[in-house]
């Protein structure tokens, strides 16, 4: 074999590697995967709300406001207390024992944490300037169920003096999962694709998830502790509202809201 | 033995005699028409594309240091984040980390992690292996077994190309989303086969290098076993030629399954096959959606079954090294050479039925424990055999202490320290306790740093003024071995406490948040400091390397007053092509030091026939380097 027949066949045989290898990268898209477009992740120490608020990017003259209320009739399923003496920072961080945020009921029987979007919008709305936050604080996700709009920037923030990864447990959007291991730690994300709803857990902190809904558009919200929610700006049109609850699953409801109408609606979910 | 058996020159096949009869005539038609040393070949095909094994070693050599210097600084990072841990790393260090690594300096725990996987890749499979059979060996046994060059020039070539390859991939892994492989060295499943995608290239890496030592081996033992000079029985081969030679052997065998493991990794990340991952695998509470009925297990025999003789492929060739250096520094004939041959021998052996000590834990059964824990303890006793003769043959000898000789000496206790720690460890009970701790990288990093790195120090050394006509300069490399033995041990010894106080080898913070360890955590800033000043140490090291290329004393071919052929019957560098002005012939064994009845010189060089008055030393011509 002469010598430039040989540097060929090891050329070749390199590309071929490669190129199996890029194409590997893809189909394994593997639970530790890092999506291209992350963020940079800076050092930041301002505080910020904790609460997730839906803010449109241009509100429509017209626009109609749907004002929600979650609701459960049952009997309420038993909530146990998480714990978190494993880490000695998170068990110190509270003082009284910490309730488990998978079913979040008021006393008349509002539902907390439930994602209401409207799941047929077509329209394009770009995303809002402004970032959606998601906390770690005390070894629990802040807010615990939140929305964000594609290609809207997500802070996660680490408030604790100790170490969180943040697994996203994506399917449609990249995976990914970063250390946080200082605090005031946080890590700028953003998402491509809609995915309702994207889990997010810490592997080290076993309690610690969070779910987060990533809509094409604004118009979606969570019920807060009094089982309400808001979504605002609407155009007015007839859409389908789908309410999601990590325990109940999910419902939907047909509704027609007209010109700056508040439209009252209610999901009511059975144990 | 060897009647019938032909070799190759030019076009023909030819008996030893004849082939040694051509050749020599070759050379003496070259050296009479002024062709010596210079065959019209390019630049390419001189020092890029060479056939030449000595510049296929000098090749090898240079890569392989360059890749020990980049191990050695992914370490250095990592010492930072184990004495402070997530404080920032100076500004001047932190600007080539991406802010994926380490936001504002702070380096994240999945970094150090890549650090880990990599350092420990890069320093056995880039560096410690290629520098010890692929330079050492490449460049030393066809001289010292009086061959032209190696058998098979070619795929000694393709040999350093498929290692400059899996080099490069590995490089190259640390620019991917995710960076590099993060698995550790070990690359066990399931964590390696759900990890980011650097570890897709850190298999495909391990193809290329498994290939390159695959090619090596073959070469190595069919030069070792046909291409030996006429007189150059087995048993007078240098012991350096025996290490290389069972080296091979191990390198031939155990490498294979570990090609064949990562392709069944690859395969299991890329194409969703399941030969190590089990069905029903939860993770981050998820069930994984994939065939399963693989085991985890599997990898770890086919892993260990080749990396526990690797651990003899790094230790060989360092004994081989050490041997040559002492016998010529204590002017005497090695005690017990037979014993030292045996030995190693049977050590190669034995090195296949030890794998699974490293597996203790997996609830393998104490049968199978009990089984390797005894083929352990046999393995350490010629270990001992060798260890023992190196330092019986210092008994009574007029020891020249100059640098390499140094470098040789302390690898005997440095090693002694390393080996002696192993034996808890192959011990299923003890195990129990020190397994997954510092302990165990202390007991390693004892036997491949201060173990085989010094022998290899004291082999570039040895031989520096063999390959380049110049010595290096005595005083840096004594600055060298002084400030490394120092600092080596300020490194590891403190890792002994860490890992008997239980701090488990794999925390990014050194254990910083757990309880039990806090009252040996203090080490960890001692360990730092010591591996930066052994950072510094080695500046004395490179500034003679290079300075001694250009502007060194003069060699002559054989400054050290050696026995072996690579010294005695050749120039200094040999000739590019062919090694010798004549093909010589060897009259006895490799350590004729201290032969009484000679006035002028205390020595014996194995290709003279002894009769009569000693001859002159061979030819004191020096050749400028690359010629």
């Amino acid at each position: 074999m002469t010598m430039k027949k040989f540097l060929a066949m090891m050329f070749a045989l390199l590309m071929v590697f490669t190129m199996a290898c890029g194409g590997g990268g893809e189909t394994a898209s593997s639970d530790e995967d890092e999506g291209e477009d992350d963020g940079e992740e800076v050092i930041s120490t301002t505080e910020s709300s904790e609460t997730v608020t839906t803010t449109p990017a241009a509100a429509v003259a017209d626009a109609a406001t749907v004002m929600g209320l979650v609701k459960f009739e049952g009997a309420a399923p038993p909530v146990g207390n998480l714990q978190m003496s494993a880490d000695p920072v998170c068990h110190q961080a509270h003082p009284t024992a910490v309730k488990a945020e998978e079913v979040v009921l008021g006393a008349g029987g509002e539902l907390a944490n439930v994602f209401v979007y409207v799941k047929d919008y077509q329209g394009a709305v770009p995303a809002p300037s402004a970032a959606a936050v998601l906390d770690q604080k005390g070894c629990q996700y802040r807010p615990h169920v939140s929305g964000v709009q594609v290609g809207q920037t997500l802070q996660i923030k680490n408030s604790d003096p100790t170490l969180h990864n943040v697994h996203a447990l994506a399917k449609a959007n990249k995976e990914f999962n970063v250390g946080q291991p200082v605090q005031g730690m946080v890590s700028d994300k953003k998402f491509d694709k809609p995915e309702v709803m994207m889990k997010f857990k810490c592997d080290v902190h076993s309690w610690m998830n969070s779910y987060m809904g990533v809509v094409a558009h604004p118009y979606f919200g969570v019920s807060s502790a009094a089982g309400t929610f808001n979504i605002n700006n609407l155009p007015p049109g007839t859409y389908m509202l789908e309410a999601w609850h990590e325990k109940f699953g999910t419902q939907t409801q047909q509704i027609t809201v007209g010109p700056k109408e508040s439209k009252q609606v209610t999901f009511t979910f059975k144990a | 033995m060897g009647q019938k058996r032909q070799i190759r020159v030019g076009s023909q096949w030819l008996y030893p005699d004849e082939a040694q009869k051509a050749l020599s005539e070759a050379l003496r038609v070259m050296k009479e028409e002024g062709h010596e040393g210079e065959h019209h070949q390019g630049f390419i095909s001189k020092y890029i594309f060479s056939t030449d094994h000595k510049w296929i070693g000098v090749q090898y050599g240079f890569t392989a240091l360059c890749f020990l210097m980049f191990g050695f600084t992914l370490m250095l990072l990592m010492r930072w984040q184990l004495a402070f841990p997530s404080k920032p790393i100076p500004g001047f260090i932190a600007q080539f980390l991406s802010d994926a690594n380490a936001p504002g300096g702070i380096m994240l725990p999945e970094f150090y992690n890549q650090l880990g996987a990599m350092h420990g890749t890069i320093m056995v499979f880039l560096g410690i292996v290629p520098l010890a059979v692929g330079a050492f060996g490449n460049y030393l046994v066809p001289l010292q077994i009086g061959a032209p060059d190696m058998a098979f020039p070619k795929l000694n070539m393709a040999s350093y190309w498929l290692y400059a390859i899996g080099g490069v991939l590995m490089l190259f892994s640390f620019t991917l989303p995710g960076g590099a492989a993060n698995s550790g060295w070990t690359s066990y499943p399931p964590l390696s086969i759900i990890a980011t995608q650097g570890q897709n290239m850190w298999l495909l890496g391990m193809v290329f290098l498994i290939t390159s030592s695959l090619l090596g081996s073959v070469n190595f033992i069919v030069t070792i076993i046909q291409l030996r000079a006429k007189g150059m029985t087995f048993m007078r081969m240098p012991f350096f030629v025996w290490a290389q030679l069972v080296t091979s052997f191990l390198l031939l065998l155990a490498f294979p399954p570990l090609e064949a493991a990562a392709v069944m990794q690859f395969m299991d990340r890329v194409m969703d096959t399941s030969f190590f991952m089990p069905s029903g695998l939860v993770i981050s509470g998820r069930v994984l959606e994939i065939a399963g009925g693989g085991n985890p297990l599997l990898w770890q025999h086919l892993f260990w079954f080749l990396a526990h003789p690797e651990v003899y492929v790094l230790i060989l060739p360092a004994m081989g090294i050490v041997a040559e250096v002492i016998a010529n520094n204590t002017r005497k004939p090695l005690w017990g050479y037979r014993s030292l041959v045996f030995a190693t021998i049977f050590l190669g052996f034995m090195s296949f039925v030890v794998w699974a000590h490293h597996m203790f834990l997996t609830g393998m059964g104490t049968v199978i424990n009990a089984f390797f824990q005894t083929t352990t303890m046999i393995i350490s006793i010629p270990s001992v055999i060798i260890l023992t003769a190196l330092i019986i043959s210092l008994w009574g000898g007029s020891i020249r202490f100059n640098t390499p000789m140094l470098f040789a000496l302390a690898f005997l206790p440095m090693f002694g320290i390393g080996g002696l720690t192993g034996l808890p460890l192959g011990l299923a009970a003890a195990d129990i306790h020190l397994h997954d701790t510092y302990y165990v990288i202390g007991h390693f990093h004892y036997v491949v740093a201060p173990g085989t790195i010094f022998a290899m120090f004291a082999g570039i050394y040895y031989w520096f003024p063999k390959v380049t006509g110049k010595m290096l300069n005595e005083k840096l490399g004594k600055l060298h071995f002084v400030g490394s033995i120092i600092f080596i041990n300020g490194v590891f010894f403190p890792m002994f406490i860490q890992g008997l106080a239980g701090v488990s080898r794999r925390l990014y913070d050194g254990g910083a948040q757990y309880a039990h360890a806090q009252p040996v955590l203090h080490w960890n800033l001692f360990m730092s400091v010591s591996a930066w000043l052994l950072l510094a140490a080695q500046l004395p090291f490179i500034v003679n390397f290079f300075w001694s290329i250009f502007k060194g004393a003069r060699a002559t071919s054989n400054p050290w007053q050696a026995t072996t052929l690579e010294w005695a019957a050749t120039t200094s560098p040999p000739l590019a092509h062919g090694n010798f002005a004549e093909m010589p012939v060897v009259h006895r064994g490799p350590y004729e030091y201290s032969v009484p009845g000679y006035e002028t010189r205390d020595f014996l060089p194995q290709h003279e026939s002894g009769e009569g008055q000693p001859p002159a030393v061979v030819t004191p011509a020096v050749l400028p380097l690359g010629a």
